[in-house]
């Protein structure tokens, strides 16, 4: 029996929406998310054997499903995730304009960070995982980010 | 005020996210089935002129197919060319992974050229080690000029062309690869040398250091693997292993890993729950304790439940779902008392509740804005709860507040929640 097969298998059911609606802004629509989050769990599952506990089982398979997600984006070989190339949007920008204003108005990196914690509700040390960066970097971001979300938002009159 | 910040902005996104479950793990499976990579149990060999290295730790290492031909490496050195072609199922395990690997191993390897460079045998699903088997290492060179390495029923990982200048921003460059395995401290490391480095050590936390056996590949490879069990005597934090090194001919580091030693009980590990399930969680939880005594079908049909352990060193440990998210953590005593009497919030996707609550706490009200409450009875020092359809519909709007009561009904906490 293949222990770390049986936990993704877990994890896909119990975390599909949050990796779905995690990966919707680099895909651009819900329904390339969902065929971003299929494929890269048929990824981790093909890998699994590669999952040796250096770091979550969940920051890996994100890791996995965010290259799929950025290789189905941006066809080809991907050395690194491009963190910084990607344009992240909300994918219904008409649920939240002012949201969407504020998100846009962040570094592209620190956008991806705020997805993932926001949107995919992750915690900072499986973002770091996920990221591959430290989990000081992903506070810090974070720190950054909030601040920014916050001030945006407040000179639109519109708290968060 | 930063966690209040915190959960007024998660509350913006969640407004502004799909909660439609369209997940399908048949699909999943039918995907993985098709390009099902090949894994297969290392075989025993003969070797065509074989040189055994000195025994490290429990591992044997044998270099294939040597050639005396200086290389300017120290030691032999395996001939890439004239290297034991690798079989059909691993030329194939490389070209599905050109495809369909993540994580730098889709590097387009050279079909057709993979070599069988050494053995060795460790065990690759034990930490520490409990079955050790043999594992051969295959390597293929890449188009791009640099190559990638399968361990059989372990694993591998690619080298992009050597780029000295890489530093840490192309880690895939550098002139020293290092994987490792740790339970609470590394018990085997494997990976690559090149560039210059002339000598690879492990260095233990006492200052200590060995010197590995280092199989040599030439071009197109050019460059050495290894692989090395750790002693079971380095299984301390004051002498367990810190960092793997490539030192050049005159003894100078030109690569180095960290291994981190420090606070093992933190590393999640795959454990299993007394139900059987498996779950990756923190070695500090202690799965084989877990207690579940939450557990109901929400009304958005998904499973909801809660498991509760204890936590090495004092507290707890929960891994629980809502049915469409969930989370886990270990909190210790000290850290409970710096927590608010109730802390917990609401899923929006499920209409779930849950929260971790200080031992004053014996009832958890949930308060709705039409005046309706609802009573949960907190276990273990948490609450999982499905919130009352009635209320959250009829309402028109889910509970308000989670309010903390004492035995005698006395309120002893609030939190304000945000959907």
């Amino acid at each position: 029996v293949d222990e770390t097969a049986l936990a993704i298998e877990r994890l896909y059911r119990d975390r599909y929406v949050r990796f779905r609606n995690g990966v919707a802004p680099i895909s651009g629509s819900y329904e390339a998310a969902r065929d971003a989050v299929q494929e890269g769990f048929a990824r981790a599952l093909r890998s699994s054997h590669q999952y040796a506990g250096r770091g979550s089982l969940e920051g890996w398979v994100w890791r996995i499903v965010l290259r799929t997600a950025l290789e189905q984006r941006r066809p080809g070989k991907l050395e690194e995730l491009p963190l910084d190339e990607v344009d992240l949007v909300l994918v219904e920008p008409e649920r939240d304009f002012a949201l969407t204003v504020a998100v846009r108005a962040l570094p592209p990196r620190r956008r991806l960070i705020v997805f993932l914690r926001y949107f995919a509700d992750l915690p900072y040390q499986t973002i770091a995982d996920a990221l591959e960066v430290d989990v000081g970097t992903v506070a810090a971001t974070l720190a950054r980010a909030r601040q920014e979300l916050t001030v945006i938002l407040d000179n639109e009159g519109v708290r968060p | 005020m930063t966690e209040t910040i915190d959960q007024l902005i998660e509350a913006r996104f969640d407004r502004v996210a799909s909660q439609v479950d369209d997940s399908e793990w048949s699909d999943v499976l039918a995907r993985a089935r098709s390009i099902e990579p090949t894994r297969r149990r290392a075989r025993a060999r003969r070797s065509v002129l074989p040189i055994r290295f000195a025994l490290a730790g429990a591992v044997a290492a044998v270099a294939l197919a040597t050639t005396a031909v200086a290389f300017g490496w120290p030691g032999a050195v395996v001939d890439f060319f004239k290297a034991q072609p690798a079989p059909e199922s691993v030329k194939q395990f490389f070209a599905a992974h050109n495809t369909a690997l993540p994580h730098g191993l889709n590097p387009n390897t050279t079909l057709g050229q993979p070599r069988e460079v050494m053995t060795a045998t460790f065990d690759a699903y034990n930490s520490p080690p409990t079955n050790p088997t043999l594992h051969t290492l295959y390597v293929a060179p890449t188009e791009t000029g640099g190559f990638c390495y399968l361990w059989t029923d372990y694993g591998g990982g690619c080298a992009d062309a050597e780029n000295a200048s890489a530093g840490t921003t192309n880690p895939p460059a550098r002139p020293l690869g290092v994987e490792w395995l740790a339970g609470d401290y590394a018990t085997f490391t494997d990976g690559y040398v090149r560039s210059d480095v002339q000598t690879v050590q492990t260095r233990y936390a006492d200052g200590t250091s060995v010197t590995l056996p280092v199989t040599w590949v030439s071009a197109p490879i050019n460059a050495g693997f290894f692989a090395y069990v750790v002693p079971p005597a380095h299984q301390t934090t004051s002498n367990a292993l810190s960092s793997v090194v490539g030192l050049d001919a005159n003894g100078n580091v030109i690569g180095q890993d960290n291994i981190g030693v420090t606070q093992p009980l933190d590393q999640s590990v795959l454990q299993t729950l007394p139900d059987g399930t498996k779950y990756s969680l923190p070695r500090r939880a202690d799965a084989a304790k877990a207690t579940e005594p939450f557990k109901f079908d929400t009304a958005t049909g998904g499973h909801a439940y809660l498991w509760v352990m204890p936590r090495t060193g004092g507290g707890s440990c929960y891994l629980y779902s809502s049915g469409s998210g969930g989370g886990q953590g270990c909190i210790s005593l000290q850290e409970l008392q710096q927590l608010p009497p109730v802390n917990g919030g609401l899923d929006a996707n499920s209409n779930v509740f849950f929260a971790q609550v200080k031992s004053g706490v014996a009832t958890v009200e949930l308060r709705y804005a039409d005046g309706t409450s609802q009573r949960i009875t907190p276990v273990d020092g948490f609450v999982l709860a499905a919130i009352t359809a009635g209320q959250a519909n009829a309402a028109g709007a889910p509970p308000v507040a989670a309010v903390g009561l004492d035995q005698d009904g006395k309120v002893v906490g609030t939190q304000q929640l945000q959907r």
